[in-house]
């Protein structure tokens, strides 16, 4: 049943050197400003299979992603946060039998020529490579890379798994990882979680250097991170640690 | 020092739940967090010290001037009211957990009928 239906899609989605399929996976919230051009971009770089999971938005970001082709719209009917658009992005993937899930914000401040980096890990081996903006920090503001470092070292104390970018969104998984990582937290949160899943799932995962791009558009937007955000997501984590 | 049955007792039940909260949380056993184990240890702790030497109440309560019975009363509250604090945690988690979960089902649910 679950299978005939599924079928009814048409993605262009294996990579041609090694049929692998590969969805790219967006979480977006009132992104209907940009979220065409990220996807227009996203499918220029050779990635036509992309999952955008509109997470309870109050603008058109639903629709306007549903009309760019090979884009699986879907949409949380109230807002659960970032974290819960990503696992549902990354639950969609698995119906349809994704090789490999790239997950990027739906701001447009990933750059999608990153991505063949990243898969060419998994298919190295890789269970999860994890984008890391502090490798590469040019342009980043020196809020950012403060609140980076103590978002390290608070995901280290209390999930015991150091990393340069806890707080990445930009991160592709294997089938493998797909299947193990089993995260419970709803926000920002997430993505530290994922750095305990991957500790305790004992998956091998890599760190390379991304380019971000922090335009005016990704910086004044209401919902970023930002100190209470941090604060709330701190104790979060405590809570699920 | 004369121990009372009640005493071993109680400090052998804080003792076993001592070591079940911290067997679980460094198994890293699902829904065990660091918060949960906190609570435990906190809790469990003080009813093994105040269980195996109730002195320390007696120490307490003269250092800072406040009679046996009320000592008593106060640390019972605050064990109480950490209990219904932790409780309520548990309960508003698993609340947003089932909120999303049906959100996420509901979701998904359009991808299967495409």
């Amino acid at each position: 049943m679950r299978q005939s239906s599924l079928l009814r899609y048409n993605f262009n989605m294996e990579d041609k050197d090694t049929n692998k399929k590969i969805f790219a996976i967006i979480p977006a919230y009132n992104e209907s400003r940009v979220i065409q051009d990220v996807l227009r971009e996203i499918r220029a770089s050779g990635f036509t299979s992309i999952i955008v999971v509109d997470d309870g938005s109050m603008d058109e970001t639903y629709q306007k992603a549903g009309e760019i082709e090979g884009v699986v719209a879907l949409k949380h009917f109230i807002n659960r946060g970032k974290g819960a658009a990503v696992k549902t992005g990354i639950e969609a993937a698995k119906l349809l039998d994704a090789d490999i899930a790239v997950t990027l914000d739906g701001d447009g401040q990933h750059n999608p020529h990153d991505i063949p980096k990243m898969i060419a890990f998994i298919e190295q081996g890789f269970d999860v490579v994890l984008g890391t903006r502090l490798k590469n920090p040019e342009g980043m503001p020196k809020y950012k890379i403060l609140a980076n470092h103590m978002g390290n070292f608070f995901t280290f104390l209390i999930y015991g798994l150091w990393v340069t970018d806890s707080q990445s969104g930009f991160r592709a998984y294997s089938k493998k990882a797909i299947g193990l990582i089993d995260t419970k937290t709803d926000r920002y949160e997430y993505d530290s979680e994922v750095i305990r899943e991957i500790s305790r799932n004992k998956l091998k995962f890599m760190e390379i250097p991304i380019e971000v791009r922090y335009t005016e558009y990704s910086m004044n937007k209401k919902d970023k991170m930002n100190f209470k955000n941090g604060l709330k997501t701190l104790i979060k984590m405590i809570i699920s640690a | 020092m004369n121990i009372s049955i009640y005493q071993i007792i109680l400090g052998l039940i804080a003792f076993v739940f001592i070591v079940n909260g911290s067997f679980k949380f460094f198994k890293r056993a699902q829904g065990q967090t660091f918060f949960k184990f906190a609570v435990t240890i906190v809790i469990w702790a003080s009813i093994f010290a105040f269980a195996i030497f109730p002195n320390i109440s007696h120490m307490i309560s003269e250092k800072i001037g406040l009679g046996e019975n009320l000592n008593t009363l106060i640390f019972i509250g605050f064990v109480v009211i950490f209990l219904i604090l932790f409780k309520m945690l548990s309960i508003i988690e698993r609340a947003e957990r089932n909120i999303s979960e049906i959100v996420r089902k509901e979701a998904l649910s359009k991808l299967e009928k495409k």
